[in-house]
């Protein structure tokens, strides 16, 4: 084929525009690469292409850590939500969560034109039929209408799209999502000697709001007032006004019109058509292959699974402020369209319901984790990086935590500045990527709080005090946002000082603030006003769990000499006598960086980690001091 | 194993009977933990390094363990290279174990297998060549230590600790479901159904913590002391029990001068016999230090086999601590010469040494006594080991902290801090959870899925 090269030669190309590949983009962008973005279709880029929510337990968390390191998805749930709330509010500080409803087409649209309006990032609407490696270093791709774009970096966040098949009963369809194409480029990867491999996951059918009897579901409401998510006052001026929703005083009063969730319930009618129907169910006919995720099963799994259940949670979510359509949260599904529509009505609420597009199930290519380091980089193709569905993922936040991460390091790489990893002790962001390239992932992969060992250290309420500072010092904050990060983490500091010096009921005001009793709240006011609430908050929090933080970051020093100890990435470990040949092979597949990554992988024992450990030792000890490498 | 510098402890001298045995200390803060235990001139801190210091070794109640000679080795003139503490005591299992159990209390972890050699080799104390034989050393250690951990898996020990931390996982796994999913339909246990199942684990627990004891009788023996009056006939019942002669016996009361430790089987269970010096009023300087040793065994005894002269109306009788967990038999000897008639009646085994007659009795009684079910079927002989103890004990301080801490109403975050820390203690002996573990019990168990 004839090839038409684009005459813009990229820093940074990024495959894909969902919440992982705008992510990696703008980042990319604010450290100075030339980026440019490939989509199918430039007015599906940053879609919610299933519950129209962003956040809630560990995935807001990330939202906030996303937020912390410049990202956009934070202020873009702030400016375009419509219900927001704090889950697990009546728990401790480290495990409540900000979630919100968004407005998805507001979203999306506002989203198109803050990657429209950045600069030094290009838009282009394409197909990507293939990537263009030289001396195993990827230079580009081509589009399907022959259009070359050439690139120093390439990034592949192209979601469920490669070779994505959907299934609605027995009937299934290429796809990458219901009314997409799909993409092929993971032929393009399994040619270059990628593994690849399939999983599934699944959406519930949407209903037209007009059909639904609200007068007969439970009202949920949001919080007033409404949480945000972004740390940055004043951020919500940067959009598009037209699809900003909600405003914010200059006093950064947070103004939303919230809108209710509605919950109801399936019944045993509802159970017995599933049942009945279960030999028209691809899943358990055998047409599926792919692993769908646990934590998220189709009704007819919960069904199934969980018999002896008479009744199961339906929540009905508002899709936007400007439509009916209602996202039916609990019932995903690939049954058969009559049986969908049959079970549905049998549902309180429901009985005549009409559902507007059906619930679907899509199986899509992925490429195992373990074959990318740290950087998301991929191990085989030096400058082609992997974020989001296509590491094995599942969910908008842990997509675009992976394309800010992915887009950063292929930025700094390329301007020759050192890597930007999050250890595990740091954010959750770090967490995830750890475990993604050091375990892989045997479903869709998604965060919960309980995989952060470290979980009381990273709070919502503090990843900016714990990542902004990282994110300046990587070039990927700057301005507004660093002054007032810097500005608070100093305030929060003059607030330790004043109660070492001041006391109250004749106590020192840090061993008052340890009395479970006592809260911020109670403080006289010439105390109260030397500080604003978000600053006691923090304060408070400090103090009160100083036990528990401390307990943990003694843990993170025990640990922290493993994790330092660097294995070099040639080490054969083939010729390391003693280890297990189970371990050999998971080395040599995942080469661990470090001790501590190696000691994480699955089916590696301590003494595998003895004996490389004092292998790694006696080569460093052999070598001739002073003599440096060339 | 982790490579950590935390301070780790061990007895260096094979386990028996010894003059002397001597138990090692390294790392960060050995020094400090040395310091806890040991009373001397000087402070392990301050004294000067590589000579040795008299001192004792006292318990957390200020008791008097044993007298020892410390020596501190300061990094990195050592043999790990880090901070070393040796203490040598009276060999004797029971003092060197009790020594060992205080430094364990007092915040060191009971080292691994060729720990100790490890860390010399990783701080630079070795050699290349060295190296290649410790390596060999500890692959070996490690599979030898793994195939004797399998083999007691296997058992009922493993099926014990097993379900100990199967349960814990389950108790973890409801505080996570009530943490992370907080929307969903779900039920999982908190309050006083939590609390039950933590109290279920408790008691799996300190069932095994119990069994500790047993563990050491079995590798150890029943550490039996003989004590009376001086010329009742101790030695004699040694010598018998023993069959051959092997403390100084003579008509001279107060020959025995020192104790004098042997082993026996008695129906199958060990006993390690020791002999004491008479209790009486004692005058020349050598035999008091004796009678005081004879009190030093009384105190660590698990058997008290106390000899009266049955054929004279009346004895000086010992005096038990106040706090001696032994089992106490009476011997009634020399009842070939007659039984007085003061001791008609009396509870005890009546024998002769001298005619050899009624030591069935005794042995029966010693059996019934201390044999506690052991040895009549091989799957009850369940037993921990002092490694396993420690792990088990800091898991059952975790567990006592999240009791308190569902008692005080405090938020499950804090609670699942102190049950996974129990975990990862439960773990150093079966294997540690990790996060998918606990998820697949999480999904196992509810219906998650909002």
């Amino acid at each position: 084929m004839e090839h038409f090269t684009y005459p813009k030669h990229y820093d940074v190309l990024v495959v894909g525009a969902g919440h992982a590949g705008i992510e990696a983009a703008l980042a990319a962008a604010r450290l100075g690469a030339q980026t440019a973005i490939l989509t199918q279709n430039l007015d599906t880029m940053g879609q919610m292409s299933c519950n129209p929510a962003i956040g809630g337990l560990a995935k807001g968390h990330m939202v906030r850590e996303i937020d912390a390191l410049g990202g956009a998805m934070g202020i873009n749930a702030d400016a375009t939500g419509i219900q927001f709330r704090i889950l697990n509010a009546n728990k401790g500080p480290s495990v409540r969560a900000p979630r919100a409803q968004c407005d998805k087409k507001a979203y999306q649209f506002r989203m198109k034109a803050i990657l429209e309006s950045t600069p030094g990032l290009d838009l282009h609407q394409g197909n990507v039929a293939q990537l263009i490696v030289e001396n195993d270093s990827v230079c580009g791709i081509d589009t399907s209408l022959g259009m070359r774009i050439a690139a120093r970096s390439v990034i592949v966040s192209a979601g469920t799209f490669m070779r994505g098949l959907l299934h609605v009963g027995m009937q299934n369809q290429a796809g990458g999502r219901m009314g997409d194409p799909i993409s092929t480029l993971s032929d393009s990867l399994r040619a270059l000697g990628f593994d690849v491999a399939r999983f599934k996951t699944g959406t519930p059918c949407r209903l037209n709001g007009r059909s639904i009897d609200f007068s007969k579901c439970e009202r949920q409401d949001g919080d007033v007032p409404a949480p945000r998510f972004s740390f940055l006052p004043g951020g919500l001026s940067a959009g598009d006004e037209l699809f900003t929703l909600n405003q914010e005083d200059s006093d950064g009063t947070f103004h939303v019109e919230q809108m209710p969730c509605w919950m109801t319930y399936t019944n045993t009618r509802t159970h017995d058509f599933i049942r009945n129907n279960l030999d028209r169910s691809p899943m358990y006919s055998g047409q599926i292959e792919g692993v769908g995720p646990r934590y998220c099963p189709s009704i007819e799994d919960k069904v199934v699974r969980f018999a002896e259940k008479q009744q199961h949670q339906v929540f009905l979510e508002p899709e936007g402020r400007h439509t009916l359509e209602y996202y039916v949260n609990g019932v995903s599904t690939s049954l058969p369209y009559d049986v969908q529509l049959n079970f549905i009505r049998s549902i309180e609420g429901l009985s005549k319901a009409e559902i507007i597009r059906p619930g679907y199930a899509v199986e899509y290519d992925y490429c195992p984790p373990t074959q990318l380091s740290h950087t998301l980089e991929t191990k085989r193709i030096e400058n082609l990086y992997f974020a989001g569905q296509i590491n094995g993922t599942s969910g908008y936040e842990e997509a675009a935590a992976q394309g800010l991460m992915a887009g950063a390091n292929a930025a700094l790489k390329l301007a020759e500045k050192p890597p930007f990893i999050l250890p595990r002790s740091a954010a959750y962001i770090g967490v995830m990527i750890d475990d993604l390239v050091t375990k892989g992932t045997t479903e869709p992969y998604r965060m919960f709080t309980s995989r952060a060992e470290y979980r009381l250290l990273l709070r919502q309420d503090n990843a900016d005090l714990r990542l902004t500072p990282l994110a300046v010092e990587a070039g990927l904050v700057s301005g507004e946002r660093k002054a007032f990060t810097e500005s608070k983490i100093a305030t929060l500091a003059e607030a330790h000082v004043f109660t070492r010096s001041n006391s109250l009921q004749e106590t020192q005001l840090q061993k008052w603030f340890r009395r479970p009793e006592n809260t911020f709240h109670d403080l006289p006011e010439n105390y109260r006003s030397a500080f604003n609430d978000a600053i006691w908050q923090l304060l408070e929090t400090d103090l009160k769990y100083e036990g528990y933080v401390t307990r943990q970051q003694d843990l993170i020093e025990k640990a922290s000499r493993m994790e330092s100890s660097p294995i070099p990435p040639d080490t054969d470990f083939s010729s390391i006598e003693g280890l297990k040949q189970e371990a050999r092979q998971k080395f040599a597949a995942i080469s661990p960086g470090t001790l501590g990554q190696a000691s994480r992988i699955q089916g590696v024992t301590p003494a595998d980690i003895a004996v490389l450990t004092i292998w790694l030792k006696r080569k460093n000890g052999s070598k001739p001091e002073n003599v440096k490498e060339s | 194993m982790s490579y950590v510098n935390d301070a780790i402890a061990a007895i260096s001298t094979p386990p028996g009977q010894g003059a002397v045995a001597v138990l090692r200390l390294s790392g960060k803060d050995a020094l400090t933990i040395a310091a806890k235990v040991f009373r001397g001139r000087q402070r392990p801190a301050e004294a000067t390094p590589r000579v040795q210091n008299f001192g004792t070794i006292v318990d957390n109640s200020g008791t008097v363990v044993d007298q020892v000679l410390l020596t501190v080795f300061r990094s990195p003139a050592s043999y790990t290279g880090e901070d070393l503490v040796e203490i040598g005591c009276h060999g004797g299992a029971l003092v060197t174990r009790r020594i060992l159990e205080l430094l364990l209390s007092a915040g060191a972890r009971a080292a691994e297998p060729g720990e100790f050699t490890q860390r010399a080799f990783l701080n630079g104390k070795m050699d290349l060549t060295q190296a290649e034989a410790v390596m060999d050393l500890i692959s070996a250690q490690t599979s030898l230590a793994l195939r004797s951990a399998n083999e007691q898996l296997e058992g009922r020990l493993g099926g014990a600790i097993t379900a100990a931390r199967e349960d814990l996982l389950n108790v973890l796994a409801h505080v996570e479901a009530y943490i992370d999913f907080p929307e969903e339909d779900i039920s999982p246990e908190t309050g006083s159904a939590l609390k039950a199942r933590m109290e279920k684990v408790a008691n799996l627990l300190d069932g095994l913590l119990a069994t500790a004891n047993r563990g050491r009788i079995l590798r150890e023996g029943v550490r039996t002391v003989i004590c009376g009056a001086p010329n009742v006939g101790k030695s004699s019942l040694l010598n018998v029990l023993l069959g051959f002669e092997r403390a100084i016996v003579s008509d001279v009361a107060g020959t025995t001068r020192d104790t004098i430790e042997e082993a026996i089987q008695v129906r199958g269970l060990p006993l390690r016999l020791v002999d004491t010096a008479g209790v009486h009023a004692a005058t020349d300087a050598i035999e008091k230090e004796g009678i005081e040793r004879t009190q030093r065994q009384l105190a660590g005894a698990d058997l008290i086999l106390e000899i009266v002269d049955a054929h004279l109306p009346d004895q000086t009788r010992i005096t038990l601590p106040v706090d001696s967990q032994a089992k106490h038999i009476l011997v009634l000897n020399k009842t070939d010469l007659g039984l007085h008639p003061n001791w008609e009646g009396t509870q005890g085994v009546a024998l002769s040494c001298t005619a050899g007659s009624g030591l069935e009795l005794l042995c029966d009684a010693i059996f019934d006594l201390l044999a506690d079910g052991m040895g009549e079927n091989s799957a009850s002989m369940v037993a921990i080991n002092a490694r396993h103890y420690d792990c088990m004990s800091r898991a059952r301080d975790y567990l006592t902290a999240a009791m308190a801490g569902l008692d005080n109403n405090d938020s499950p975050e804090y609670t699942a801090l102190e049950i996974r820390s129990a975990l990862d203690a439960i773990g150093e002996v079966v294997g540690k959870v990790d996060a998918e573990e606990l998820l697949g019990v999480i999904f196992g168990s509810f219906c998650i899925g909002k």
